[in-house]
């Protein structure tokens, strides 16, 4: 336990040491020095600790790295915030968002996670706000109300959990643990267990983005400052996504095995669908951006719905490789924003001659999303293809329909925007530098988008089981 | 009548009359009287140290600190003056939940939970499902933060009702993210007067696509 106090206590000392007059000054950098070493913690937390279960260990360094790229590529000044008192408001709420994601990984407990979760919606919404405009300040708005609503629906679903758990003799919190749900589930009640399902699945979903519950989700993904977009989109909604996963998994003994599943495959199919025409005609970057998030969640919940080992290895590793790739995305899309005051696609053609080193990374990322062989997404979204197929070939012909209208919708996307004709009239701004950040999310992304699927697959049967 | 099916009712009653009242003072006013309710449900359902102990946390929260939060985002909003009209499709979702209610408390709650704690529960889930409806048919923001709290409020009815109140931990988690969603969500509703000049939420809709 020693290694996961310590995590949850190593953020703090950030805004600690930054308010310190001695390295006042120093701001950013003491931020990014704390979040190195919450990197190397969450990695010995996985590797050491024994009260973290297989997917934990999965995660925990997921959000260690995502997190610490995220402090990062926030390296100042940001993007509409020019103001030296607002970054350091910024890198305070960064560093609580962070922290809140943290506990939700290392979370076990159906209880803890609702909280860690809830308590994620509001150090993000402040995030989403924070350049105080008025499409900023909107989209928090509908974030916090949708969210919190949401999250609201869910904890029904909790309190009837519990309340199930209360009449079979345990009153506790320890009985919401994932662990004990299951070895109990049993002995609940199946028509209420389902009913409990369906409200979490609603609740949870909400924050995942499924449709038709998603209509936060652009809004705030676009307007939010870009490394929050990247945390946003990158980790929040995957994490989301695995506590109703481990739920439905607890409580499948008492719902029937395939009740949950059933549940995660028909919104997941939902939301590709719903996501795909709004991808293809996107120009705004960072819109488009979110909703490729919103395609990449309802695909990795097609794979944990189908539920085969392969399914959810590639689920599973698709969640690696998407939060590596679209928090780079991110990243550069910042600095776009940043270099051209614009988000809007017609604005930046003819990227790789204007400005190459974001050309190429922007091409790189947005290739890899696209699932283009070689690249990292290829074999993950194949086994998540492959398993959609030896379920119901009928779905994973619509799958591969809606995967293939996206390609063809990124690639055109890249064109433009890569390869386009340059404007030689448009001003040009200082550029950001965030780019940093993405180079490294890109360099773990490629080999680990091969070397993962072998080991999840090795590992499958304590993802399974929670242990 | 038990003194619980008379808190049920009561709570039933406080749930429907902000879904009916068009102007936002005395729907604050019900939202605190209703945190009473609450309070009382906490100790009737839990009468031990520990039932004591949430019913003051209650008190602290739904009575004081979130009516008077709502009340200093509704005066500065200048929301008091204002009137919200109420049409008849949310009195339609008025008799409909109420009838669904009944139906559940006359049938199914009891079989499942026991005859009080299945009164309660209709009662929890009526006002959760009113405060949704508060949400879906009110356009000022304040009043929207006032449905977001008549929905925890039922819940936290259904709490009581389901399993006797939640583990401490997990009482204090969400009493305090319900705090810090309306703070939040207060901020915010300062911010879209200051750019909007008002705070209707109908007309924030500069984000589409």
């Amino acid at each position: 336990m020693t290694y996961i106090w310590l995590l949850l206590a190593a953020p703090w000392l950030a805004p600690l040491l930054a308010a310190l007059p001695a390295l006042r000054r120093e701001g950013w950098r003491v931020y990014a020095a704390v979040a190195a070493a919450v990197l190397g913690l969450s990695i010995a937390a996985a590797v050491y600790s024994p009260a973290l279960d297989a997917l934990g260990r999965l995660l925990v360094p997921l959000v260690g790295v995502v997190g610490c790229l995220t402090m990062l590529a926030s390296r100042g000044p940001l993007h509409g915030l020019e103001d030296e008192r607002q970054q350091r408001f910024y890198l305070l709420w960064l560093t609580a968002f962070w922290w809140s994601l943290l506990l939700v990984a290392l979370s076990r407990n159906l209880g803890v996670s609702w909280l860690g979760i809830e308590l994620t919606t509001i150090t993000s919404a402040v995030l989403v706000a924070i350049s105080r405009q008025r499409a900023a300040v909107e989209a928090a708005w509908k974030y916090v109300i949708l969210c919190s609503l949401g999250l609201l629906v869910a904890l029904l679903g909790l309190l009837l959990i519990y309340g199930l758990n209360a009449h079979a003799g345990d009153a506790t919190l320890s009985g919401l643990d994932f662990r004990a749900l299951h070895a109990h589930a049993r002995e609940l009640v199946p028509g209420t267990v389902r009913v409990a399902l369906i409200f979490l699945t609603v609740g949870l979903g909400t924050k995942v983005g499924f449709a038709p519950l998603h209509t936060w989700l652009p809004d705030a993904h676009s307007e939010a400052p870009a490394p929050v977009s990247g945390l946003l989109s990158g980790v929040l909604l995957s994490l989301a996504l695995v506590v109703l996963w481990r739920t439905e998994l607890a409580l499948a003994p008492a719902a029937g095995p395939s009740f949950g599943n059933d549940l995660l495959l028909g919104f997941g199919f939902l939301t590709v669908v719903v996501a795909t025409p709004f991808l293809l005609v996107q120009l705004d970057i960072k819109r488009l951006l979110a909703y490729s998030s919103m395609e990449q969640m309802g695909l990795i919940a097609i794979g944990l719905g189908v539920g085969s080992r392969l399914a959810v290895v590639g689920a599973l590793g698709q969640i690696v490789i998407h939060a590596l790739v679209k928090s780079g995305l991110f990243f550069v899309a910042g600095d776009i924003l940043q270099t051209f005051r614009s988000k809007k696609l017609p604005r930046f053609p003819g990227l790789l001659a204007s400005q190459p080193r974001l050309g190429w990374l922007w091409l790189l990322g947005m290739l890899t999303l696209a699932g283009l062989p070689p690249l990292p997404m290829f074999p993950t979204e194949l086994a998540i293809l492959l398993a959609l197929f030896a379920k119901t070939a009928l779905l994973g012909w619509l799958l591969l329909f809606a995967l293939g209208a996206i390609f063809v919708g990124l690639a055109h996307y890249v064109i433009e925007s890569t390869l386009g004709a340059q404007r030689p009239s448009r001003a040009r701004f200082a550029p950001g530098r965030s780019w940093a950040g993405a180079l490294l999310a890109f360099a773990l992304a490629l080999p680990l988008g091969w070397l993962l699927p072998t080991l999840l697959f090795q590992s499958f049967s304590l993802l399974a089981t929670g242990r | 009548m038990t003194w619980t099916n008379a808190l049920s009712d009561l709570l039933v009653a406080t749930a429907v009359l902000p879904v009916l009242l068009q102007r936002m003072r005395p729907s604050v006013f019900v939202l605190a009287l209703q945190g009473l309710l609450l309070a009382a449900v906490a100790v009737v359902f839990n009468p031990n140290p520990a039932g004591i102990l949430t019913a003051v946390l209650v008190l602290l929260a739904k009575v004081i600190a979130v009516p008077w939060l709502l009340h200093r985002t509704a005066e500065r909003a200048a929301a008091y003056a204002l009137v919200e009209k109420v049409t008849p499709w949310t009195y339609l979702g008025v008799v409909g939940v109420l009838l669904a209610v009944r139906l559940l408390s006359a049938h199914i709650a009891p079989a499942a939970f026991g005859a009080t704690a299945g009164h309660l529960a209709s009662a929890a889930l009526a006002a959760t499902m009113l405060g949704l409806l508060v949400v879906a048919t009110r356009r000022l923001l304040p009043s929207q933060m006032l449905g977001l709290a008549l929905t925890e409020n039922g819940l936290y009815a259904a709490g009581a009702a389901l399993a006797h109140g939640l583990p401490l931990l997990l009482d204090l988690g969400v009493l305090l993210d319900l705090l810090l969603a309306l703070l939040l969500l207060a901020w915010l509703t300062g911010h879209v007067r200051d750019a909007w000049g008002h705070v209707d939420a109908d007309q924030l809709n500069g984000l589409r696509g």
